[in-house]
């Protein structure tokens, strides 16, 4: 099912495109709404969210332009999932994990800094194609190194090295907008 | 490639999961709809009914002045001109000892029948080394001096949090009584914060009548929210600086829980082809970039989120036989409504809890924080519990062999109310 099929569909009949949308893309929106939550949010809790990036979907579906239904939910999953996590860290001390405070950490503050500046499109075509597998599933998905490193058939050194050279280019590159 | 796309999409995915969250999101989808269909509805009906009331009471002459009066309580009639004084911090205020630099960002006030409130943002900045206990964080507490007068107590908890040596301080409420609250005069606000006390002093100034402030106050449901715009200048960087006042609707008499609700569900200015976000925000100020907010676009707020703290309540459950029903008579009361526990059954070895639930908003989302054998109290989520749906209709839980009871314990509600609101700053 293409994009644009997906998105006549929604836009003609409404439930039948959302269901076809939740058929090619809940298990990533679902993963994006994990990575961030699995240690503050019960499953309900992430399938709420789910839903609601869907609801979001559905309510857009005259304004999505064409292609972008992807980017679209990548991209409201990813705000609202870290939306929630501020909302329900805000009253507790969180506890500070080893990969905050590394290039990990660093690079995805950098993301969120910069995610609406289309600086950042630039910035990110220096990087290789394999670098660009590694930030997306560090960003979106939040994989740790082991878990790249084993989906990507590489070394967790390799994995971390190329996170940490993305970070210094990435910098470099958005130097003066964040 | 945009980034999003070099994401995998053969990611291990339960298909129950699936069918679950499809259902999910049609009922949510219907729901919506049937909600807004009867809000409508409700509120043209609860409209002709109340003028028609006032013309035979008062006569045709008073209706004007009260149906305008009234019409400002009415869920989707909000009103656009704030009758009440707004305060906000003269100027930003820093001060600081050993341990910490502590900044008052913002100070505001929110107004009942029988009494103000302050609200206070802050932000401590904890000094090399000084590592803050965490636990006594939690418990600070703050005050107001005013010559020879305290307002607040050890009740006026703080609330925020903590992260890499700053400590975010977002919920501190001192109530005053009505009409003392007072401008250009110095206050000073002590705060006690991991066993240190700190004085800051602060002016007030009335936000209506500085010209360079703009206030809009909207009402729906029972919520209201005060808008205050005003320019502010913060580490060297200005920005257009929005506070958002919330508070419950006098008519309803629903207070919102204290502290300060979160608000950041969605906050951003629009205009017919863009959409500003803020930058950042400090509690429910929101600071956005002045170069991309231009005159007559419309600050929208979508969604309030809300958690209550409820005195802590135990409840038992005596665990049926499988496929036998047990009647429950278990109501657990909280500010914007209640669960009526009615019965409990036992299937496939699992407790359920069939609930009901009133709300006096329009709820989309409640979460309540329930734990079982009273442990695990302050944890935010419990993975024991199953909510069946948002609106917590149902629970369940793992019956353990040795259980012939539970007692579950609940001390908080989250929820999130489907109110929108949009402020239009002229």
């Amino acid at each position: 099912m293409s994009d644009d099929l997906m998105l006549k569909a929604l836009q003609k009949k409404p439930e039948e495109g959302l269901r076809m949308a939740m058929d090619k893309y809940a298990r990533l929106v679902y993963h994006i709404a994990l990575g961030k939550l699995r240690d503050v949010c019960s499953k309900e809790d992430i399938e709420e969210l789910v839903s609601d990036v869907f609801l979001a979907l559905f309510e857009n579906r005259n304004k999505i332009k064409s292609g972008k239904i992807k980017a679209f939910l990548c991209s409201v999953a990813l705000n609202k999932s870290v939306d929630l996590f501020r909302r329900i860290t805000f009253s507790q001390t969180v506890e500070l994990k080893e990969d905050i405070l590394s290039y990990d950490g660093m690079v995805e503050e950098m993301f969120f800094k910069a995610q609406d500046k289309k600086e950042l499109k630039a910035a990110l075509s220096q990087l290789d194609e394999l670098d660009k597998s590694i930030l997306a599933r560090k960003i979106y998905l939040r994989q740790t190194s082991k878990q790249i490193a084993q989906a990507l058939n590489l070394s967790d050194d390799a994995v971390r090295k190329r996170i940490s050279r993305s970070y210094e280019k990435l910098r470099e590159n958005l130097s003066g907008v964040i | 490639m945009e980034l999003y796309e070099y994401l995998p999409e053969n990611l291990e995915f339960d298909e129950n999961t699936l069918n679950e969250l499809k259902a999910l999101t049609v009922n949510k989808l219907k729901r919506t709809k049937r909600k807004n269909t009867v809000k409508r509805l409700i509120t043209i009906a609860a409209s002709f009914v109340l003028v028609i009331a006032l013309m035979w009471a008062v006569g045709f002459e008073n209706v004007a002045a009260a149906a305008q009066r009234l019409f400002s309580f009415i869920p989707g009639f909000g009103i656009t001109e704030s009758e009440e004084n707004i305060y906000i911090l003269k100027e930003t205020v820093t001060t600081e000892n050993e341990k910490a630099k502590v900044t008052l960002y913002h100070a505001s006030s929110v107004g009942y029948f029988d009494a103000e409130s302050l609200y206070f943002h802050l932000v401590i900045n904890y000094k090399d080394g000084y590592e803050p206990n965490s636990q006594k964080l939690m418990s600070g507490h703050g005050k107001i001096y005013y010559k020879d007068k305290v307002y607040g107590n050890e009740y006026s908890n703080i609330r925020g949090s903590y992260y890499n040596s700053v400590y975010q301080i977002t919920g501190l409420r001192v109530d005053f009584p009505h009409n003392e609250i007072m401008v250009d005069e110095e206050y000073i606000l002590e705060i006690t914060v991991d066993e240190t006390t700190v004085s800051i002093p602060f002016v007030l100034q009335d936000a209506n009548r500085n010209e360079n402030i703009e206030v809009v106050t909207q009402t729906s449901g029972s919520i209201s929210v005060t808008a205050v715009k005003y320019r502010e200048i913060l580490e060297q960087e200005e920005y257009i600086a929005v506070d958002l006042q919330l508070k419950g609707d006098n008519n309803t008499g629903y207070k919102l829980p204290d502290p300060l609700p979160y608000v950041n569900t969605g906050v951003y200015f629009e205009s017919e082809n863009k959409k500003v976000v803020p930058k950042k925000n400090i509690g429910s100020t929101y600071y956005f970039d002045p170069r991309q907010v231009l005159e007559g676009d419309i600050l929208k707020l979508s969604g309030i989120y809300c958690f209550e703290n409820i005195e802590e309540t135990s409840f038992t459950v005596k665990v049926p036989e499988e496929g036998e029903r047990e009647k429950l008579k278990v109501e657990i009361p909280f500010n914007l409504g209640k669960f009526i526990l009615k019965e409990a059954y036992a299937s496939g070895g699992k407790l359920f809890i069939v609930v009901e639930s009133e709300f006096y908003a329009d709820i989309i989302h409640v979460n309540p924080r329930i734990t079982r054998d009273a442990k695990d109290i302050v944890s935010p989520m419990n993975r024991d519990l199953n909510f069946t749906d948002s609106n917590f209709n149902e629970m369940s839980v793992n019956i353990k062999e040795t259980d012939s009871e539970i007692i579950f314990n609940i001390n908080s509600v989250h929820y999130t109310m489907n109110e929108t609101f949009e402020f239009n700053f002229n």
